[in-house]
Formats: structure tokens, C-alpha cells, sequence
């Protein structure tokens, strides 16, 4: 998250600090600045939300610059952050309300993804709906079988490490599960890894 | 359609940025009128507000002045419904500024187990 520090008085320093309501503040850089008249710059604030933190909690950031010399002079700027389910991605189909919520993954976020140069692993983060039958999944690596990768327990979620290659990398994913009609379906997800 | 209306500014206002000032008063009130005073009291300048504006409310007084260079609080005067006069002052203390913290990035939301949002 960036906060832009515009300072329009006499030239000086400035210290950042950043208040927020859940303790989700995991760096803040940088947490000073020397600004001439005019001068702008950007604070960069990461936010860390734990797993176990509930839904529909919201952080209430502020984010303070204060004269080094003088804490008369000095503003705020505030937002709010709401936490958002882990697994966001479903994988893609045309079943979204139950089907491709068997599998869901928190990383990666989308497919095909592109991976920077020189990238050899993916840590893919997934997560098992209480619904699903876990003898029924399988996994493939560019084609090769890599099933005994994963441990698929129904409503659990999990961080796989998988290798990848130069090139163009498919993750078939699969498994079967209890439709909310009670039907049996199986959700199939492919997840592309781009590497130049 | 964008939702239409005044809101409260983040942190203290900026001083040379321009300001819309809103005012409400409650209970009957005639021959209002409203100033900005020092910390200490002392009137600084008038604070030209009026009824009408379309963005507000029938009732809102709003204006678009400029700030005061030093700390200041509203003051509003006037004569209330049984014709007697009243003074009223808005306690907390404006420090204009010459500094501006802005939010580049508009996030929804941050998502849980995730190393950097």
C-alpha cells in the first residue's frame, strides 16, 4: 500500500509511522524523510494478515508523517483494509457457486501466471472444501504424475512445492466432491506456469 | 452516478489546498454567522457560509474559504428561536498544514496467508 508525503512548507525532515487497529503491519518503508519544499515521495506499507484472523475484520490504517523537529506539523492519511478468504482463486469452470470451490488456491492467484526468468519452484497454496473425496485426487506435472505430492484432506489446505521449467508448465489438478445438490462432480483445474 | 455529498477530509486540512467548510446547526437559528478564531480566542477572520448549496442539505451552511494560516476553531453567532442570541464554538483545533499524506493505492481488501498485501 503507498502513501505519497508532499511536503509545501520549508524544507526538513519527516518521520513516517503507520497506526493500524489489528496489528497487521508487517513493513513500512521508509520510515523517514528528508523532503525539500515541494518535494514529494512514496511510502510503501506491506500488510501481513494471518490465517486465523476472521473474516470481516478490518484494519484501520493510519498513516502518519511528522516534522522530525516540531510534532505540531504534521498530517494523516487513513484507510481501511479488510481481510478477504485466503483462497481466492477457484481455479476457473463453469461452476463457480460449488463445483470449483473443491479446490481453491491462495497462490497462485490466477493462470496462466507468469514467472520471472530463472524461476526453478512454485509454492502452490491450496485449499480442500469440506466436500471433497480425497481418494479421488490426482495431480500431473507436464504430464508426469506428481499425485503423491499432495495430501488431500477434506477441509484443509496446504502449500506444495512444485518444480518448474523454462518454458510453458502445466499443473493438472483434480478431484471429486459432493455438489451442494448432492451429486457427485468433479472439479478440474489446470494451472499454468509461464517461465522465460 | 457518483454518490454526491461532503465529506470530512483525512487528517488536518492542508493550507494552501482549497477547503469546502459544512456547517450544521441545530435547533431554530436566524442571522447566523460564523468566524474563525485563534486558540486563544481571538477572531481571525470571518467565515462566509451560506443555505443552498446543492450538494448538501436544505440546512447546511457551506463555504469555500481560505484557511487561516495559524490553529483556529469555528465560532457561530446568531439569534436562536425565542430571539435571544447565542454564541456557539466547535471545539476541536484546526492546525492547517504543510505537509500531505496521500493513499496512491485504493485496496479493497488484503487477503489472509498471503506474505504481502
Amino acid at each position: 500500500m503507498n502513501f505519497q508525503v508532499q511536503n509545501l512548507g520549508a524544507a526538513g525532515t519527516f518521520n513516517v509511522v503507520v497506526q493500524d487497529s489489528s496489528g497487521f503491519l508487517s513493513s513500512l518503508t521508509p520510515s523517514s524523510l528528508t523532503l525539500d519544499t515541494g518535494a514529494t515521495a512514496t511510502v510503501t506499507a506491506g500488510f501481513s494478515v494471518p490465517l486465523f484472523v476472521s473474516l470481516g475484520t478490518t484494519d484501520s490504517i493510519t498513516v502518519v508523517a511528522t516534522s522530525a523537529i516540531d510534532p505540531n506539523f504534521g498530517n494523516s492519511a487513513f484507510q481501511a483494509l479488510n481481510v478477504l478468504p485466503a483462497f481466492g482463486f477457484n481455479g476457473g469452470g463453469q461452476r463457480p457457486t460449488d463445483v470449483n470451490l473443491f479446490l481453491t488456491y491462495a497462490k497462485p492467484t490466477d493462470s496462466p501466471t507468469a514467472l520471472p526468468a530463472g524461476t526453478s519452484t512454485f509454492p502452490v497454496m491450496l485449499a480442500y472444501s469440506a466436500a471433497t473425496i480425497s481418494t479421488t485426487f490426482s495431480a500431473t506435472l507436464n504430464g508426469v504424475d506428481i499425485t503423491s505430492s499432495f495430501h488431500p484432506q477434506p477441509g484443509s489446505f496446504e502449500t506444495v512445492t512444485i518444480p518448474v521449467q523454462s518454458g510453458r508448465n502445466d499443473l493438472l489438478l483434480s478431484i471429486d466432491g459432493t455438489r451442494t445438490d448432492g451429486h457427485i462432480a468433479t472439479d478440474r483445474d489446470r494451472l499454468v506456469f509461464n517461465v522465460p | 452516478m457518483a454518490h454526491e455529498g461532503f465529506f470530512p477530509i483525512q487528517g488536518q486540512p492542508v493550507a494552501t489546498d482549497p477547503q469546502i467548510v459544512v456547517a450544521n446547526i441545530a435547533g431554530a437559528a436566524n442571522n447566523v454567522s460564523f468566524s474563525f478564531v485563534s486558540d486563544a480566542g481571538d477572531q481571525l477572520q470571518l467565515l462566509p457560509l451560506v443555505q443552498g448549496d446543492p450538494n448538501a442539505a436544505p440546512d447546511e451552511f457551506v463555504g469555500s474559504p481560505l484557511l487561516p494560516v495559524e490553529p483556529f476553531r469555528v465560532l457561530a453567532t446568531g439569534v436562536d428561536g425565542n430571539g435571544a442570541p447565542f454564541q456557539r464554538m466547535y471545539s476541536p483545533l484546526f492546525r492547517p498544514q504543510t505537509i500531505k499524506v496521500t493513499p496512491l493505492t485504493i485496496v479493497d481488501g488484503c487477503r489472509k496467508a498471503r506474505p504481502f498485501c
